[in-house]
């Protein structure tokens, strides 16, 4: 015999009268309260599902609805009467030790899995699944907005600049990317663009005076222009903007009512992922520079030196002059969407300090891989495969 | 916890016969037991790409309700995971609308965006009468009476009204500024004025609308046939408790301000610090930054936790339902202590401890609530049950609509 107690409310009123559910040894179901029993069928009772140790409730038809901490007792009842069985699955997972750990590692594992491969993979169906309509768009709309803020005609010499643009068709003539459309765009940057190299969706890449100026060679300047033209080649802007729209919808989705966490808490691997995925699309980058120098060792070197100097020139020399050696280029989503985090993670990527227990950190909180990487990344390929 | 102030006496009793007694709400979850339900949430979510967080939803507040006691009794969540389902689905379509619209096409996005803050009091309204609907206790649901017109002036007009002159200001300055030529050092003075002018009527607009959310919020709801009521008649409390907020927050800015000079005063370079080049600072340079963003960090959390603290009591305290008497007496800085450690426990754990900081919350709340009850609670009425849909609600949900109150 198993007794349950409880107590009874019966839905027309907030009255509540104790009352005690029982099972008799011929699995007869019993209805006690203060005044009567009632002889009960299995059908007419509806358990709620087992949620911890949370107040359990079973309609009784005809009666209203019982209410009862005695979670173990109405778990034996239903099993007594061989009911509903199947409603307690959920919990049976929540409540087995070893379940659990392994739900643990293995939603870790997924996140992961889904951040480093999922998202990439969808955002490149999508991307692909682009007409050129919406880049073209994108860049008029974001064009607009920085010739109007942040750009000025160039003011070099109209030589330098056609210097500059024939340099500029070498490389893309060497890089041979047929299906790639860019031109060049010359301007000269306001402070906070400083020296700097931009590639739009829609290929439009702008350079600024002041870079031009802060390259030692124009083999330099080769090497970058190579590099957003892979950005191009690789769309990788229009890239990062779905890559972060689904990051956040996902995050939303899964973690948005079971965590209860602030937005602010979520919103923290979010923008650590997009700025993973950014440092992934340089070094990508990179690699087109590499294919335009194959293995031109002197155009190597001086990538390797340009990536290197920023650690020297920075401390000091340049620091006087108006010029800021910031990322040689920005995306333009950057801008954009997180103008705050803009100018400290743009600058702290290529500033790379000497020191190197500081390293760690803006390894993670960079839009771009550290320069001395970058610097290493150059050299490495000379002692691979062209010596 | 003494229960000192919820002493009975406090309150005017209109009918001097009937004694009426303290009614502390309980709350009985645990940390580890809701990790489990948390973290199987998540992996079924996942398991079956989302769908399982309707579910997921369903159970979390069930466990949260379950666990919250009044009077012998616990609150119940009876929404249905199916409904929850299907308003999700329509919630999530038009997110992702807006999500893409907005990165690919900023100005369909701020279309988007004006339509979102135009349905706003409907969406708003929707959420509260569908958990009040499933919301029960003692087997009778909690009902939110649907006034769309209340609700457009509590969350469209008033806003907007309320906000407006401090606009009306800002633009009086620049248009002021602009037709007048730059000659003076006087127009510094005037910009100044005019700018900390805007500051100050957006300061004082924000209690305002904090009061008219929660006179339309509370006031609208019942339980079973009897109406919730605020008997808060007047901004005034709720001002009371910005101004004190900014004082706090003032003098907080100073404090950070002398320490952050003292610091700098020792020769340290912020923009070093910023850009990832410490070879010049070092890293005791580091600490004793770290430290000053440390303590303004604790301090901006006393003072939130200071006006939700003092919010949440100047509200309950205020409301009545029948002629029972709900109390509260949340203390800042125990709030703040739960805050800190809730962050601190959440970030060093990556996350797992995200249960725990849940139930410690509820606790919390639990055991600083109480039910002023004259008579006993068995005299509500059921009222007529209809559907409720999920739609409303749920796009409250994924929009982030939450009104906090």
């Amino acid at each position: 015999m198993l007794t349950i107690d409880g107590v009874i409310s019966d839905g027309n009123s907030s009255k509540l009268s104790p009352a005690e559910l029982q099972v008799g040894v011929d699995n007869t179901l019993l209805l006690r309260t203060q005044n009567s029993t009632f002889n009960l069928t299995i059908d007419s009772i509806e358990p709620s599902s087992r949620i911890g140790n949370s107040a359990r409730y079973i309609s009784i038809e005809g009666h209203g609805r019982f209410e009862t901490r005695d979670n173990e007792g109405v778990d034996s009842l239903l099993g007594m009467l061989g009911k509903n069985t199947e409603q307690g699955f959920p919990h049976k997972l929540e409540s087995n030790l070893w379940l659990i750990v392994m739900a643990s590692i293995v939603t870790i594992a997924f996140i992961w899995a889904f951040s480093v491969y999922g998202v990439p993979k969808a955002a490149d169906t999508i991307v692909d699944a682009l007409p050129k309509k919406t880049s073209d768009f994108i860049e008029r709309k974001l064009l607009e907005h920085l010739e109007s803020e942040m750009f000025q005609p160039s003011e070099l010499p109209e030589q330098r600049q056609q210097e500059i643009l024939s340099i500029y068709n070498g490389v893309l003539k060497k890089l041979e990317l047929d299906d790639v459309q860019t031109q060049l765009k010359i301007r000269k940057g306001n402070d906070d663009i400083g020296a700097n190299a931009l590639a739009f969706p829609s290929g439009t890449i702008v350079i600024t005076d002041q870079l031009t100026k802060v390259v030692t060679s124009d083999k330099q300047l080769s090497g970058i222009i190579a590099h957003e033209i892979g950005h191009i080649a690789e769309q990788h802007s229009l890239r990062q903007m779905v890559r972060g729209s689904i990051f956040s919808l996902a995050i939303a989705f899964i973690l948005g009512d079971v965590s209860g966490a602030s937005t602010a808490i979520l919103s923290a691997p979010a923008l650590l992922m997009e700025l993973q995925y950014s440092r992934e699309f340089e070094s990508d980058a990179d690699g087109y520079a590499l294919r335009y120098f194959e293995c031109d060792i002197e155009g190597l070197d001086q990538m390797a030196a340009f990536f290197g100097s920023f650690d020297t020139r920075n401390t000091e020399n340049l620091e006087s002059l108006p010029v800021k050696t910031e990322a040689h280029e920005q995306k333009p989503e950057q801008s954009k969407s997180t103008p705050g985090t803009q100018s400290n993670s743009g600058t702290g990527s290529e500033k790379t300090p000497k020191n190197k227990n500081h390293s760690n950190l803006s390894r993670f909180l960079s839009t771009h891989p550290l320069s001395e990487n970058r610097k290493q990344f150059f050299e490495t390929h000379i002692n691979r495969h062209c010596l | 916890m003494d229960s000192e102030s919820f002493d009975a006496s406090q309150v005017e009793s209109s009918n001097a016969s009937i004694k009426p007694h303290i009614e502390r709400f309980k709350f009985t979850g645990k940390g580890g037991e809701y990790f489990g339900i948390w973290i199987v949430n998540i992996l079924l979510t996942i398991v079956t790409l989302g769908i399982y967080s309707a579910w997921a939803k369903v159970r979390n507040k069930q466990y949260f309700y379950g666990n919250t006691y009044l009077d012998g009794a616990s609150f119940e969540y009876k929404a249905t995971p199916w409904q929850i389902l299907r308003g999700r689905l329509v919630a999530i379509v038009l997110f992702a609308v807006y999500l893409f619209a907005s990165s690919f096409l900023p100005t369909i996005g701020f279309i988007l965006a004006i339509l979102l803050f135009i349905a706003s009091p409907w969406i708003i309204m929707k959420s509260l009468a569908f958990n009040a609907h499933y919301s029960y206790y003692r087997n009778i649901h909690f009902t939110f009476h649907q006034n769309i017109v209340d609700s457009i002036k509590t969350f469209l007009i008033v806003p907007i009204l309320a906000i407006l002159p401090a606009i009306l200001v800002l633009f009086g300055t620049m248009f002021f500024l602009e037709n007048k030529g730059s000659d003076q050092s006087g127009n510094i003075m005037f910009f100044f004025v005019g700018y900390a002018a805007f500051l100050i009527l957006l300061f004082l607009a924000y209690p305002y609308m904090v009061y008219v959310a929660n006179r339309y919020v509370v006031g609208n709801h019942a339980f079973g046939n009897q109406d919730f009521k605020l008997r808060l008649y007047s901004p005034t409390p709720v001002f009371t408790i910005y101004l004190k907020a900014l004082g706090l927050g003032v003098a907080c800015m100073f404090l950070a301000g002398l320490i952050s000079a003292a610091v700098l005063g020792t020769g340290f370079d912020f923009e070093a610090i910023q850009s990832g080049n410490a070879s010049t600072t070092g890293t005791k340079g580091l600490l004793s930054i770290l430290l000053v963003y440390l303590a303004i960090g604790c301090l901006y959390a006393f003072i939130i936790a200071f006006v939700k603290a003092r919010t949440y009591n100047l509200i309950y305290q205020k409301t009545m339902v029948g002629n029972h008497k709900l109390r509260a007496k949340l203390k800042a800085t125990d709030l703040t202590m739960l805050y800190l450690t809730n962050t601190l426990g959440i970030a060093l754990t990556l996350g797992l401890f995200i249960p725990w900081a849940k139930v410690r919350t509820a606790h919390f709340f639990a055991n600083n609530t109480a039910l002023q009850v004259f008579g006993d609670l068995s005299s509500f009425v059921a009222t007529q049950d209809e559907y409720q849909s999920a739609v409303g609600e749920q796009i409250g949900e994924v929009f982030d609509l939450d009104i906090a109150l």
